[in-house]
């Protein structure tokens, strides 16, 4: 670990459509994130969750400010330098588990140092599967897997390139609570015994009382935080953004 | 989104384009050689004339029909699979799979009607061509005249009315089957499973291509040149017909042979490999009219090749066999390229979310283009190389029988056209349907799902 942030957004804004017409999605958005956190990005519908992730993950394009992720400054590089940068320092999980059907378990978890032109040590692949508990099926397709067992598929296949930061949008979203349970545990390991950064975006207290601590966006800014959460706590805080946007005017 | 909605109207405009060329090509054939009916029937046309037209028009217009048949289940099978979501969508608020059938067999009847009333025009001057072409030969008398009957017409547009129904209910039965919300979620289909009547037409496919193979070398020669023709000219279709139904097996056995070695040579050539392993069922959609085309067409060209040889002056008759034979091969060719493009573009639209995926791991969408790429290449070499084998089994017999010598002399140059055709057309649609696929942002298409 370093003192040096794995994510810092500096004065982040972003328009879509025109300059003075467009909608602000993000509005000026400063946020440090520590190297081994485990931060959850709540907010309403509609509040800039996604597009923070988008930026962050530098999926999107920024109107201003800069985007830093393991120290370097990814703002203006073209698609082809951000995919390839993707590849060392970023991995995602989506509520869409979104891995590749016609690769087994193993074949998915490895792909990502394939791409990357890195030798894929089967050893790696395997002792990450077997820490996601998924050692045994890791000949199974996809379609052969239950939900929770694609998602923990799909966390095993970000941490393989030992990337700066884990990207999770509503990981748990399309998960029955027990699953669901398991990948949220699944995360918080990686954080505290790997000491993997991970930023989830998620609209479900339960999920954001995982993490070390919570950041409420709203109309594209941030709008407070609270560390060591619990589920009633950021259930309750939630109930009341109204006060926060009052705050923030 | 409205990017979105506009990338899903054009893709349906594409496969309703792929539906309606398919009938309208379709009905062009079959229109051509039903005025070769209306023209037999005509008065003071003799029983050996009217004889004559109504042979070549069945056994010609027969094989069109086939064909038409097999292209527009196929690209309407397609059309419904791509709006499986949004017929799942209707059926979750409420419409019955009646209505769902329903609304899918309007929106059908309405292309059918358009595309074979607009097909009678090139259909009629067909007709008209083709007989100029039997009056040439003197297969009939010169006084024979074009006839083209406004009843044949309504036939003709209501039967391909009907078969473009039969299409339709046919195609949207998968759709319908299922709960809604399980249809809602899209899920890729993998499988690598034939079906038990897959296998057995693919084997008697075979067997009666084999057993026009060996007819054509027992059977005593007669006088007539062409008798030879009628076991061996079919003998390349079944062939092709029964390895085409049999094109997962010959994919997958193809794909485990060369697999291993070729996947060293990249990551995207390892996906490819992968998802042809894992696809077969799906990907032969696309395998089977490459076979169907080259062998057919090899097979038919080269029998040309060698009865022209063997006849020393180019008389009309054989050249106006050799006309009707390149009709056929057209056709075929026409329907294969269609149904080559149509899966390949629809295949490759229903892989955007994976490509999306495969992007935001860390896949360039030139890594991905390359991959799509490979994935036609193996195709390609699997239907070119199996076509080929189809296709001597006219050449083998037929060869042996006119000059004895096992291949004709002609060389290989017009296999090698044909497998050109073939290659380019698979290996072109795939990149420029790649390409397309990976347009739109990785981060849009992954969460849009």
């Amino acid at each position: 670990m370093t003192d040096q942030p794995a994510v810092e957004l500096q004065a982040v804004s972003k328009t879509f459509g025109d300059e003075s017409t467009g909608v602000r999605a993000l509005d000026g958005v400063d946020l440090a994130l520590a190297d081994g956190s485990f931060t959850a990005i709540m907010g309403p519908s509609g509040s800039g969750k996604s597009t923070f992730l988008n930026c962050a993950a530098g999926l999107e394009s920024i109107t201003s400010g800069d985007v830093r992720i393991a120290g370097q400054s990814i703002a203006g590089w073209d698609d082809t330098e951000l995919t390839k940068f993707r590849r060392k320092q970023v991995g995602f999980v989506f509520q869409g588990f979104n891995l590749i059907p016609y690769l087994t378990a193993e074949q998915n978890v490895a792909l990502p140092l394939k791409l990357a032109r890195r030798r894929s040590s089967p050893r790696r692949v395997r002792e990450l599967l077997e820490s996601v508990g998924m050692a045994e099926r890791r000949g199974h397709l996809p379609s052969e897997l239950s939900g929770g067992q694609q998602q923990r598929v799909a966390l095993a296949r970000a941490l393989v390139t030992d990337p700066a930061v884990i990207f999770a949008d509503e990981p748990t979203g399309a998960l029955d609570t027990t699953s669901a349970r398991a990948v949220l545990e699944l995360l918080r390991t990686s954080a505290h015994d790997l000491g993997q950064t991970i930023v989830m975006v998620t609209h479900d207290p339960v999920a954001a009382a995982v993490a070390d601590s919570v950041v409420y966006l709203v109309d594209g800014r941030i709008v407070g935080t609270m560390a060591h959460p619990s589920a009633d706590a950021v259930a309750a805080q939630l109930a009341h953004l109204d006060d926060f946007t009052a705050v923030a005017r | 989104m409205t990017r979105l909605a506009m990338a899903s109207l054009r893709s349906r405009g594409v496969s309703l384009l792929a539906c309606f060329v398919s009938i309208f090509l379709g009905a062009t054939i079959i229109t051509g050689f039903s005025s070769l009916l209306d023209t037999a029937s005509g008065s003071g046309v003799s029983d050996a004339d009217s004889g004559t037209l109504v042979t070549m028009a069945s056994v010609v217009g027969g094989w069109g029909l086939i064909i038409v048949l097999f292209a527009v289940s196929s690209t309407l099978g397609i059309t419904v699979r791509q709006r499986a979501s949004e017929l799942a969508l209707l059926r979750t608020i409420g419409a019955t799979n009646s209505q769902v059938r329903a609304l899918v067999r309007r929106e059908t009847a309405v292309v059918a009607v358009v595309a074979s009333a607009l097909a009678l025009v090139p259909g009629w001057l067909l007709g008209r061509w083709i007989l100029s072409l039997v009056v040439s030969a003197d297969m009939v008398d010169d006084a024979v005249e074009h006839r083209f009957t406004v009843p044949t017409m309504v036939v003709l547009v209501v039967a391909m009315l009907v078969v473009s129904l039969v299409a339709a209910t046919l195609a949207t039965r998968r759709a319908t089957s299922g709960r809604a919300n399980e249809a809602l979620g899209g899920s890729v289909s993998l499988g690598n499973r034939m079906g038990r009547l897959r296998v057995v037409a693919g084997l008697v496919a075979l067997l009666i291509g084999a057993s026009l193979s060996t007819l054509t070398l027992v059977l005593p020669k007669t006088d007539d040149p062409f008798g030879v023709m009628m076991t061996a000219g079919p003998a390349s279709i079944f062939w092709a017909l029964g390895l085409a139904l049999w094109s997962p097996w010959l994919l997958k056995g193809f794909v485990s042979v060369v697999g291993r070695p070729l996947a060293v040579l990249g990551v995207p050539v390892h996906l490819a490999v992968a998802n042809a392993r894992h696809r077969t069922i799906q990907l032969s959609t696309t395998l089977m009219p490459i076979i169907i085309m080259t062998g057919i067409g090899t097979g038919t060209i080269y029998l040309v090749a060698i009865q022209n040889s063997i006849t020393t002056h180019a008389d009309v008759d054989s050249k106006s066999i050799a006309a009707l034979n390149y009709i056929v091969i057209g056709m075929v060719t026409v329907f294969a390229a269609i149904m080559v493009v149509n899966t390949l573009v629809a295949a490759t639209n229903d892989r955007r979310r994976e490509f999306a995926s495969q992007r935001l791991i860390g896949s360039t969408t030139g890594d991905i283009t390359a991959s799509v790429a490979t994935e036609g290449a193996l195709l390609a070499v699997t239907g070119i190389v199996f076509g080929g084998l189809a296709s001597l089994g006219t050449i083998i017999p037929f060869a042996l029988v006119q000059t004895d010598e096992w291949l004709p002399d002609d060389g290989p140059w017009i296999f090698i056209g044909i497998a050109a055709v073939a290659a380019i057309l698979t290996l072109g649609t795939s990149v420029v349907a790649a390409r397309r696929a990976v347009r739109a942002p990785a981060i849009e298409t992954v969460l849009a799902a």
